[in-house]
């Protein structure tokens, strides 16, 4: 019997819906045979034509109906209909495939979740810290105004003047508001000891620019603005919990600050006090915002407050200092301001730290490494598993589904898993973020408050699209690369002819290898650069000191002589003490040093024409204060009584100072005259150099800043406020009591409360490079492992895949040297490969590193010499152990193996 | 009855057929039982397309028997009536008996006796 005809048959399958094919076509050729048998062939043809000649139209109609509404169970079939049935199919069957390989599933997941988590903390730290740092409605449009005055080298930014800011208010075609702050400290004493608040004056616009709502009461707004006794304050939640117990009762109450009554308004939410604080305030928190009175402003406070204005839409920071420097110009004319001083604008932004943004930024391109190596490692286990997997898919085709059917099955999965990692991952993130919260105390104040930003979530999640989808090329590269149907015949053996097919393998490797080289490079510099930093000398000896600043309230000391006792009283109480070995008094201390800006004459030499602004360190101390820290004095003597009584004629400078203005001449017993850039009604005399001191780090142990350092006696400026410096033997810490003591055996109300550690102190403004050093090597020991392991996979996957081969060679009379050569030697190619690569990609890019080293070149050859001879060892090692297990294969085992 | 269950005309024949041919109705009895009572071709295509839009209104469902035991035996697609399917021909065949209630249509269509 003669078959139906072909090109109708053929005709009609291509028309038939696919899933009735078969079934129309085995129902055409039964009734064909029977009429064949019947009829004869040439009527059972005819039948056959006149039927397909007849399905076509009602077929094709069908499949058209299928494509556009779907094969679906409803009346009014939809396109999603039909995605979401193949969806739950295609997840229904990723599920199945993860359960068949648990372990790869959960590699691969807790892999990545890594990535992504750091991804995600690097995301939220960059976004909150610097990319949007304020986070009101006007937030892009906020800026901060300063007077400047530039001296050699930098710009100085101090607050603007009053007369400045009431310009800058007629002129409102710039601004829509501008806020004024100024930050003090008040005595409240109604605690279990005397207090002193840190409280922020401010006018009523920066309530509104901060968008404040207050949790209880209300804030103040212009009407509590009147020129009187009544002193309205709000009370920051934290201060509000901590002291008053979250009690509400204590709104619309009256509390003594500075001896004055203050009415309590309201409560300032956590989140509005922590605005300010991290925005405009250098994260100190505030325990107290009080409203700053118009009677204020006339008695001379509130003459340099901070201001903050938010410019009209439209306006740019551009824009804004070009209308400032007009105005500051006709400020200038009419003799309000001094000629030298200009006028600009800032955003919030700037005010982060270069180490800051430079450490975030780095963070941020590392985790993006760390990610990039795990994916690459991901991508291998994948290439794995899809050339194991390459049966699987034939078979699948065979049963009709196309190559694209099968590379959405593969995206499913891909983004199954990132899904699930990036979940993880985000959980990962929430939890590090509240540990990284540690860092705050560290002295880190930036990352305060930071938390899970949903941004980020939306960045991980954008991730999550670009890994998925990443994966699902590199999983279909063995399907499109041949035909699927190809793959069904070899399975196995096809892999396992030579190295050819690892090439894409191999190049990972190599990738890997050069990012963790990358990564640990990068943090191997920085490493270097904290050790480094540890050995500094400070000028003095921290050990066992300690200090206390203390504030002396005008109420109960009348004039300066009553202070002066005090301090006096105070350290030859504290001297008698057995567990003190000396008491000095100081202005402050390092490394908390105040800077001065000012310019220098010395006598017997010309002033310079443009004498130039210096920025130097001032400290005002007494005679003690040198033995006490620990600092040596080289030349001349240290302060005595006979300094003090003849008043402002004596002064102490260190070498530095000394070898620059007396370069190769004695600096002691020569004159010099001091004068201050910013206050220029400040009446100096000439001054006696007594004695020249060691350099003392003013700031931090990482910087140079006030290298130029002055000392002056402690009785030459009224000290309103003096900090108390005390070196003891044994434990610092138990010093702190026997200290609080003795000032409130002399003043009960005075508060004691921030009593410093001068080792901890230091310690503190290495913060930012402990953060840095623990985050990178955190990260580059993660991209180290990660390497390791993907090494270590490539090179056995390529042991057992080569088992036959490796028997046949030494069934033939291979050596195990050979054996060992030839399967490490791929490896360690492309090691050496990704070592030579990192090498070239280091030397491009660790000098962005260069701002946060300290004393370490970004070519450092000490730091690339390791971490290069690190990872080489590590690579050998990955090598070496799957190597070894192929030369101990039995060529009698390895024939039998499929 | 919701607007989506009025029967097309040859929806209607080929469920009909369904419930004639009961266990044994597939590709080919079916096309075959149409063509047979209602003297006109019928194509399978036609047959096919429309028990698949049957089977989306879910008024018909199938399953595919084994492979008949001869050589090269192909499995066939047995088609049956789900209950909504039977219920959805009960209204048609009741509403169609209401139409024509007081109706003469012995002449045939298109001549009906005033």
């Amino acid at each position: 019997m003669t078959g139906p005809p072909r090109f109708a048959s053929w005709l009609l399958s291509r028309v038939l819906d696919p899933s009735d094919r078969r079934y129309v076509l085995s129902d055409l050729v039964e009734e064909y045979s029977e009429i064949f048998l019947a009829r004869g062939r040439r009527v059972a043809r005819r039948w056959y034509r006149a039927q397909v000649f007849r399905s076509l139209l009602p077929s094709l109609r069908r499949r058209l109906a299928i494509a556009r509404n779907g094969r679906n169970r409803s009346v009014r079939p939809t396109k999603r209909g039909m995605l979401m049935d193949t969806l739950t199919q295609d997840i229904r069957f990723a599920l199945r495939s993860f359960k068949r390989s648990p372990s790869f599933t959960v590699i691969v997941v807790i892999t990545l979740a890594l990535g992504m988590g750091a991804n995600t903390i690097a995301f939220s730290l960059v976004n909150s810290v610097l990319l949007n740092p304020v986070t009101l409605s006007g937030g892009d449009r906020i800026v901060q105004l300063w007077r400047d005055l530039e001296v050699p080298g930098h710009m100085v930014s101090t607050t603007p003047t009053r007369a400045m800011i009431d310009e800058w208010r007629r002129h409102d075609r710039v601004f829509e508001v501008i806020g004024e702050y100024e930050e003090a400290e008040l005595l409240y004493i109604g605690g279990d000891e005397p207090l002193g608040l840190s409280c922020t004056y401010m006018s009523p616009e920066m309530l509104a620019l901060l968008e404040v709502r207050p949790s209880v009461g209300r804030t103040f707004t212009a009407e509590d603005r009147v020129d009187g006794e009544d002193r309205v304050v709000l009370l920051t939640e934290a201060f509000w919990r901590r002291q008053f117990g979250a009690d509400p009762g204590i709104v619309g109450q009256t509390i003594v600050l500075d001896s004055l009554p203050h009415f309590v308004l309201g409560v300032v939410p956590l989140d509005s006090a922590d605005l300010f604080e991290r925005v405009f305030s250098g994260d100190e928190p505030q325990d107290l915002w009080a409203l700053m009175q118009t009677g204020d402003v006339a008695h001379g406070f509130g003459d340099n407050p901070f201001a903050v204005g938010v410019l009209r839409p439209g306006l740019d920071l551009d824009a804004a200092n070009e209308e400032l420097k007009r105005i500051q110009s006709g400020l200038i004319e009419s003799g309000i301001v001094e000629e030298d001083w200009t006028a600009s604008a800032s955003t919030p932004q700037e005010l982060v730290s270069q180490e800051m943004r430079t450490g975030l930024w780095v963070l941020f391109a590392t985790v993006a490494f760390v990610l990039l190596i795990a994916c690459a490692n991901i991508a291998n286990m994948l290439l794995a598993r899809s050339v194991v997997r390459a049966r699987e898919f034939a078979v699948r085709a065979a049963l009709g589904a196309g190559w694209l059917r099968v590379a959405r099955q593969l995206l499913t999965e891909s983004l199954m898993l990132a899904v699930t990692s990036a979940t993880i991952g985000s959980l990962v993130a929430l939890w590090s973020l509240q540990a990284l919260g540690g860092f705050y105390e560290g002295g880190l104040a930036r990352l305060r408050g930071v938390e899970l930003d949903p941004l980020a979530v939306f960045y991980t999640f954008g991730l999550v699209i670009l890994v998925g989808l990443a994966f699902t090329a590199v999983a279909t590269l063995p399907i499109r690369s041949g035909n699927l149907a190809q793959c069904a015949t070899q399975g196995r053996d096809q892999v396992s002819i030579g190295g050819r097919r690892f090439l894409p393998r191999q190049a990972l490797i190599s990738f890997e290898v050069a990012l963790a080289l990358l990564l640990f490079l990068g943090a191997g510099l920085v490493v270097n650069s904290y050790l480094r930093l540890q050995l500094v000398n400070t000028g003095l000896d921290p050990d066992g000191l300690i200090s206390v600043q203390l504030t002396l309230p005008e109420e109960s000391y009348a004039d300066e002589a009553a202070r002066l006792a005090f301090f006096d009283d105070v350290s030859s109480r504290m001297r008698q003490l057995s567990a003190v070995e000396s008491v000095a008094v100081g202005r402050g201390v390092p490394p908390r040093l105040s800077a001065l800006f000012g310019t220098v004459q010395v006598e017997g030499r010309e002033a310079p024409e443009d004498n130039p602004a210096l920025v130097m360190t001032g400290n005002y101390v007494t005679p003690g204060y040198f033995s006490t820290i620990g600092t040596a004095v080289f030349d001349g003597r240290t302060f005595a009584e006979e300094d003090s009584v003849s008043g402002k004629t004596s002064v102490v400078v260190n070498e530095s100072f000394a070898r620059k203005f007396f370069p190769g001449e004695e600096a002691v017993g020569r004159r010099i005259m001091l004068e201050s850039a910013i206050a220029s009604s400040s009446t100096e005399s000439w001054r006696t150099i007594v004695g020249v001191a060691d350099d003392v780090k003013a700031f931090s142990l990482s910087d140079d800043q006030g290298r130029l350092q002055l000392y002056f006696p402690f009785e030459d400026r009224d000290p309103t406020y003096g900090v108390l410096i005390v070196r003891g033997v044994g434990d610092p810490s138990a010093l702190i009591p026997l200290l609080k003591e003795q000032v409130w055996a002399i003043d009960p109300t005075l508060p004691v409360e921030r009593v410093d550690d001068v080792r901890q102190l230091y310690a503190g403004t290495l913060a930012q490079q402990r953060f840095n050093v623990m985050l990178l090597t955190g990260f580059a020991l993660l991209a180290l492992v990660l390497a390791l392991v993907g090494v270590y996979g490539v090179i056995s996957l390529m042991v057992s895949r080569r088992t036959r081969e490796i028997g046949v060679r030494v069934a033939l009379g291979a050596e195990r040297s050979d054996i060992l050569r030839m399967v490490a030697g791929s490896g360690l190619r492309s090691i050496s490969i990704g070592l030579i690569a990192g090498l070239g990609l280091a030397l491009g890019l660790t000098r962005y590193l260069e701002s946060l080293l300290f004393e370490v070149e970004p070519t450092d050859p000490l730091t690339y010499g390791a971490a290069v001879l690190l990872m080489a060892i590590v690579g050998v090692v990955a090598c070496y152990l799957p190597s070894r297990r192929a030369t101990t294969i039995d060529p009698m085992e390895a024939l039998r193996h499929d | 009855m919701s607007k989506g269950r009025y029967l097309a005309e040859f929806e209607l024949y080929v469920m009909l057929a369904l419930a004639r041919l009961e266990d044994s109705a597939y590709g080919v009895t079916i096309r075959q039982e149409i063509e047979g009572r209602a003297g006109r071709p019928v194509s399978i295509g036609a047959v096919y397309a429309t028990l698949g839009r049957l089977g989306d209104k879910g008024l018909v469902d199938f399953r595919t028997s084994d492979p008949l035991p001869v050589k090269g035996g192909r499995s066939r697609k047995y088609f049956r009536l789900t209950v909504d399917g039977q219920d959805a021909l009960h209204q048609s065949m009741a509403m169609l008996e209401r139409m024509k209630q007081g109706l003469e249509l012995d002449a045939g269509p298109g001549r009906v006796r005033k």
